[in-house]
């Protein structure tokens, strides 16, 4: 009962929900989440991963919208930033994730550190990640995990890495799901077909995609969809 | 590093299998499979005595076999077996892809260490095998590339976070790949082992309690023996009709 009572209060402090999204090239869609929320006053917080910021650094705040840069492979700080988040008397309510697809040009066939560093930049991002936004979310037993990925036809090297990455994050998706749908958490993994975030009209869609799979009931969510394919 | 042993009988080419282990395994078994054919069998894995005891027993019965220890995920090391692979006068006919242990783990409490660990042995070791091969295959205008995959390569399930994100990335590599070489004579396939497997890895685990465990599970698990008659079909294939894709499970096995 002594260990209950913590918990108890803990669960009845005034938290309100936020939305972290990740990844290296999402302000379109951070904007446009911001947007979405702004009546709600949920904030957004958009983390950005930099290999050398050991310590989460923001880079800008305003109008609902917190960006942070760190080293989203390093276990101290990314626990560092959902302790920040905490603080600021958020929890994590929605975590988007768009992995970093970006490979090396002219560069055949990719050495064995290039795909060490694409691993680590997508796949062990990844991972990374939902370690720390689950373990928020299992407190709570609540909480919408979304992993984005693409897939397009495979005309190169890159093309074949980028796809493996991305069928990577799908069974992570997919395992995780097995194992935390029945605890609360809705994991999802949404795949385009192609990651344009100078294209206004995609970017809406895959806004309000995400949206929508927030707002599913327990009782009806998805775990995979495809848009634009 | 490695040792050779003179073989009586004269080989159609050469077969590399990557990732033997066990005499009870599916990589000893291939290889056995590919020996019986009269092919020259270069038996790789990473420990010396394992491999030589498959291969002593592949030329103990007239086959031509050669044991030969590396780690697959040192590209240097995979460098120096396809330089001398390239320099032999027998044609490099197949390469099978065999790497990569099923290690179950907590996914809260695996670090990410171990998720990167996993990733070099089923994925980053089969990147490498295809690269090497492929430029051999693409010199020959012919050859033939199996990656072994299992059941992780199609579902992600709890406790298999690492092996699924390893299993699948190969599934895709390996088909986007088959689509790619199939124009140039090379057959790429992916084989999915979608069961518990009769051998010493299942056998032998947890003090033999994974053999208790395959055994009540009412199938008795997939034939190592078996399964390497498929690999010999797969690499028979006339090129009108190549397998990309072939999943392997027992009967009674639900999926």
């Amino acid at each position: 009962m002594a260990k209950l009572l913590p918990q108890w209060f803990k669960s009845k402090q005034k938290t309100k929900g936020c939305i972290v999204i990740v990844g290296n090239d999402v302000q379109q869609l951070s904007q446009l989440l911001v947007g979405q929320v702004q009546c709600d006053a949920m904030p957004v917080y958009q983390l950005q991963h930099d290999p050398i910021q050991t310590q989460p650094q923001i880079e800008a705040q305003a109008e609902g919208l917190i960006a942070v840069r760190l080293n989203l492979l390093d276990a101290t700080a990314v626990k560092s930033v959902i302790q920040q988040i905490q603080k600021a008397g958020h929890f994590v309510d929605l975590c988007i994730f768009q992995p970093d697809f970006v490979l090396p040009e002219n560069s055949q066939p990719l050495s064995t550190e290039q795909l060490e560093n694409y691993w680590q930049n997508t796949g062990l991002t990844a991972v990374s990640i939902a370690q720390a936004v689950i373990r928020q979310m299992l407190s709570k037993q609540h909480g919408t995990l979304i992993f984005l990925g693409t897939q397009q036809p495979v005309e190169s090297e890159r093309d074949l890495f980028s796809q493996s990455l991305s069928a990577s994050i799908r069974a992570l998706a997919q395992s995780l799901a097995r194992e935390f749908h029945p605890k609360g958490i809705h994991v999802v993994y949404c795949v385009l077909s192609h990651w344009q975030s100078a294209n206004h009209a995609l970017m809406q869609s895959l806004q309000q995609t995400c949206w929508h799979l927030y707002q599913q009931p327990k009782s009806t969510w998805s775990q995979e969809l495809r848009l634009g394919l | 590093m490695n040792q050779v042993n003179q073989a009586p009988t004269q080989s159609t080419g050469i077969v590399v299998v990557i990732g033997v282990g066990a005499e009870q395994g599916i990589g000893a078994a291939v290889c056995r499979r590919f020996a019986h054919e009269q092919f020259k069998v270069y038996v790789v894995g990473r420990t010396l005595n394992k491999v030589e005891k498959v291969a002593a027993t592949i030329n103990a019965q007239g086959g031509q076999a050669v044991a030969y220890a590396l780690d697959a995920e040192n590209e240097q090391q995979l460098q120096t077996l396809f330089e001398h692979l390239n320099d032999q006068p027998e044609a490099l006919a197949a390469v099978i892809h065999n790497v990569g242990g099923n290690i179950p783990s907590i996914f809260l409490q695996s670090s990410l260490k171990f998720f990167s660990q996993m990733w070099r042995s089923t994925f980053l070791s089969a990147v490498l095998v295809a690269q090497h091969s492929l430029a051999i295959f693409q010199k020959q205008q012919q050859g033939t590339l199996i990656f072994t995959g299992a059941s992780a390569s199609l579902r992600g399930k709890p406790f298999f976070a690492a092996f699924t994100m390893g299993k699948s990335a190969l599934r895709s590599y390996a088909l986007n790949l088959a689509a790619l070489y199939r124009p140039q004579n090379i057959h790429v396939a992916h084989v999915v082992v979608d069961g518990m497997v009769d051998g010493d890895r299942v056998n032998k685990a947890l003090w033999g309690l994974g053999r208790l465990a395959r055994l009540t599970r009412g199938t008795g698990g997939l034939n190592i023996e078996a399964i390497a008659e498929n690999y010999w079909m797969l690499y028979q294939q006339n090129v009108d009709l190549w397998t990309h894709e072939l999943d392997l499970r027992p009967y009674q096995e639900k999926f």
